[in-house]
């Protein structure tokens, strides 16, 4: 008998939009929940204009939409029209999970704080996604996953040695915020397997990233040192960079940990036995040494022979280097989806493989209220009655 | 905290009674078990007599005292565990953790797949032993593809991944992120496959193996990266901190420091320019459009560089917020730990060492039924091998004979 999908009859109501909340919900999905992504056609999820696209540009056809919101199926609901709420109280009574990253005062002014959501269904796991958090002086303050980089203390420690800090390449909060809330439900559900009862869940997403600050606080509390710029370096371990190699924008990443380490990469690039304490007053002599020696290396083919001597090393790869990688491509990372609109487009998968357990079908991500009657009808709605609401407006 | 939950009762430990025995050696299976930890999970660390688990060893330490309870990295990252000291490389200490593992319900391991099979530590062996037991496999390159033998930690998995050659100038090297993100994301994953595994085991029955990629990990979370090479053909490059679609996204240094503004509309773009009194522009049309902004963004941003320089970041960061611009103070770990929105949530934990002194660490990453869990301290080198042995059926006589011969 085939086995079921993980997460197969849990049903997630994704009340979200952007990035952080819909990366939840697409973590969920891949592990095979029924997540209904509900949105509403007067206020689009800003997704849904982002570049790049599937095909030429539309709401239907945005590529950044179509990843965070693959096998999600797709409701839309003007939450202003006071009967799109009884629509949403029923779909809370269904569900087993609530999703949303809107700020603390969207859910009570729909009429729908925790505790009218706990009562609406007590197996009910709310997962609410707060920029700062449901309290505290600036709960309502914006925030974006940018500005939670700087934020959370990791913007403080990325950038060139001694020069100012820099945004990272990726709105990383976002996907931190999104994968935390994952993790979090899924404790939740396995919570509930044994209580019975739903409960709710707050992922602060400033506090989501600043728990990523590692040893910062607790450097700066004992020993009164701030950790700052050091571009690639490590404090501890030397070398630790990414030194140029041969061709255009082509890179290697070199680390040693200890000194069997650089026993093996000191004769290489001509430099004698050192010691970790030698290794760290030498830095940059050490670095500019390496640099030296990679730059009319092949990246690919160095850091194969530094892994084959036990050197941790790598060439420095671009999403687009990815794309075509052959160890990429083994482990099946990319997969294909047919899209309605598009035909068949191009996916990362998740970043895992349960061995013995069948991963979710992947499905597109909806067109915009692509199955808005289909879950009426799941709900209980007759045809006539999905036809007044659309009267009313209450399924825009 | 202003009570906005109270009334509400739920154990912050959903992971209670679920059993990891952890032979991590990186910084990712390090943080995801003390994550699971946090919540609840019991974590017990196997570390090698003697000299212990390697971040033992590395610094900075607690008073730059290079002792193996003080480095800040163990502290930190091994919190919320258990300590029992086993010789994993002699057969009878291999045998000792074939035991633990029977009553485990996740083996959490970072090593390459050779290394771990090296140890003994088979697929088949594991299953043998306890066939519900999950093993957790945080590799830098997974499990399968010509790559997997390759070794590394967080500069590896961020250069892999494509995040390094995402971040820094376009005309120097790429950058790996600060704080071990590399790492951090791969633990958080890890994470979800995790729970998925244990929740689908519990459902229908054994689940051998999560298999998580570092490089996939980082390279999940590039935004949109991977869809533009995906779907274009196209490679985003570094963009010297620029946000590559709106405009302005970047770090603005102040008269104090820094703040950065991420603005996805027209209105935020204008209302950067009144927050500095630059009325005059914030009134000009140029702002309208996104694609005219960014096109005009290198004369546009010295503009608003050079007014920035004039102000103090708390006073742009609450007056830009009242504007409705999406800006945020770039903290160190200093203004960090005086924050007023954290200290309302009490989010930092005062911590008590017997070794290292007080020292503070981060809060959990999120709260359960209107409560954060609870924190233990990282645990002292084989604090608890008696303790743990003892289920084992190892009495004392039988653990003094194990220690005489170096094997716990």
């Amino acid at each position: 008998m085939e086995r079921a999908l993980i997460l197969s009859g849990v049903r997630v109501i994704d009340f979200s939009t952007a990035f952080a909340g819909p990366y939840a919900g697409k973590l969920l999905g891949d592990l095979g929940a029924d997540v209904i992504h509900v949105e509403t056609a007067e206020r689009l999820d800003i997704m849904r204009n982002y570049p790049p696209y599937l095909a030429d540009a539309g709401p239907d056809r945005s590529g950044s939409f179509a990843s965070i919101n693959r096998n999600k199926r797709g409701v839309t609901l003007n939450l202003k029209v006071s009967s799109a709420r009884g629509v949403m109280e029923r779909l809370i009574w269904k569900a087993d999970v609530l999703l949303e990253n809107y700020t603390p005062r969207v859910l009570p002014s729909l009429g729908l704080p925790w505790e009218r959501l706990h009562a609406l269904n007590r197996r009910l796991i709310y997962c609410a996604m707060p920029g700062f958090g449901i309290a505290g002086p600036h709960r309502d303050y914006r925030s974006y996953g940018p500005t939670l980089e700087g934020e959370s203390g990791i913007a403080f420690m990325t950038g060139y040695e001694d020069e100012p800090p820099l945004r990272m390449g990726c709105s990383y909060p976002d996907m931190v915020g999104g994968v935390t809330a994952a993790f979090a439900i899924l404790a939740a559900l396995r919570q509930r397997t044994r209580t019975g009862r739903g409960l709710m869940i707050e992922v602060a997403q400033h506090q989501a990233t600043t728990a990523l600050t590692g040893i910062a606080v607790a450097e700066w509390a004992v020993n009164k040192r701030l950790i700052s710029r050091i571009g690639n370096a490590h404090p501890w371990f030397v070398p630790h960079g990414i030194y140029p190699c041969a061709g255009d924008d082509r890179w290697i990443a070199i680390v040693v940990r200890d000194d069997s380490g650089w026993a093996r990469l000191a004769p290489l690039v001509g430099l004698g036995p050192m010691d970790g304490a030698e290794r760290r007053a030498h830095r940059h002599e050490i670095d500019a040494a390496i640099a030296r020696w990679t730059a009319s290396h092949d990246a690919t083919a160095l850091a194969q022979r530094l892994q084959a001597l036990g050197v941790e090393a790598y060439p420095v790869r671009t999403a687009l280097h990815l794309a075509g990688d052959p160890h990429v491509a083994a482990r099946g990372f990319v997969e294909m989806i047919d899209n309605p609109t598009s035909g068949p487009r191009p996916y990362a998968g998740p970043p895992w493989r349960l061995v013995g357990v069948p991963t979710s079908p992947h499905a597109p991500a909806p067109r915009l209220g692509e199955h808005t009657n289909a879950v009426l009808a799941m709900l209980g709605y007759t045809a006539d009655e999905i036809d007044r609401l659309r009267e009313e407006g209450a399924l825009a | 905290m202003d009570g906005a939950l109270n009334g509400m009762i739920a154990p912050a430990r959903p992971l209670e009674g679920l059993r990891v025995l952890d032979l991590t050696q990186e910084l990712r299976g390090a943080y995801c078990g003390r994550l699971l930890g946090e919540y609840g999970a019991e974590v017990i660390l196997i570390e090698p007599p003697g000299q212990g688990n390697p971040w033992r060893g590395v610094g900075p330490f607690a008073g730059d005292d290079p002792h193996p309870e003080k480095s800040l990295f163990f502290l930190h990252y091994y919190a919320n565990r258990r300590s029992v000291t086993v010789d994993l490389e002699r057969p009878r200490g291999l045998e000792i953790v074939l035991a633990l593992a029977r009553g485990a319900d996740v083996l959490l391991e970072d090593r390459t797949p050779a290394r771990r099979e090296g140890l003994g530590l088979t697929f088949e062996t594991l299953a043998a032993a306890n066939p519900r037991l999950i093993l957790a496999s945080l590799t830098a390159f997974g499990q399968t593809g010509p790559d997997r033998e390759c070794a590394g930690g967080d500069l590896i998995a961020t250069a892999a991944g494509g995040l390094a050659a995402l971040t820094g100038d376009p005309a120097r090297a790429p950058l790996r992120p600060g704080g071990h993100q590399g790492e951090h994301i791969t633990a958080l994953h890890a994470a979800v496959a995790i729970m998925g595994a244990v929740l689908a085991r519990d459902a229908d029955g054994p689940v051998g193996l999560v298999d998580v990629s570092a490089q996939e990990c980082v390279a999940s979370v590039l935004e949109n990266a991977m869809e533009f090479a995906l779907l274009e053909g196209r490679a985003v490059t570094r963009q010297s901190g620029r946000h590559p679609i709106s405009w302005p996204g970047r770090i603005f240094p102040c008269r104090d420091g820094y703040v950065v503004i991420s603005c996805g509309s027209a209105a935020q773009a204008r209302a950067c320019f009144t927050l500095v009194d630059d009325h005059e522009m914030a009134a000009d049309p140029i702002l309208e459009d996104r694609d005219i902004r960014r096109a005009n963004a290198d004369w546009l941003e010295a503009r608003l560089i050079d007014r920035f320089s004039r102000y103090d970041m708390e006073d742009l960061f609450h007056r830009g917020q009242a504007l409705g611009i999406p800006i945020g103070l770039v903290h160190s770990a200093e203004t960090l730990t005086n924050n007023p929105q954290l200290t309302a949530y009490d989010f930092f934990r005062e911590v008590t060492h017997p070794d290292s002194g007080p020292y503070r660490d981060v809060g959990a990453p999120f709260r359960v039924g209107g409560a954060a869990p609870d924190y233990t301290p990282a645990p002292r080198l084989g604090e608890h091998t008696a303790q743990v042995l003892e289920r084992l059926g190892l009495d004392a006589m039988a653990r003094e004979r194990l220690a005489r011969e170096g094997i716990i």
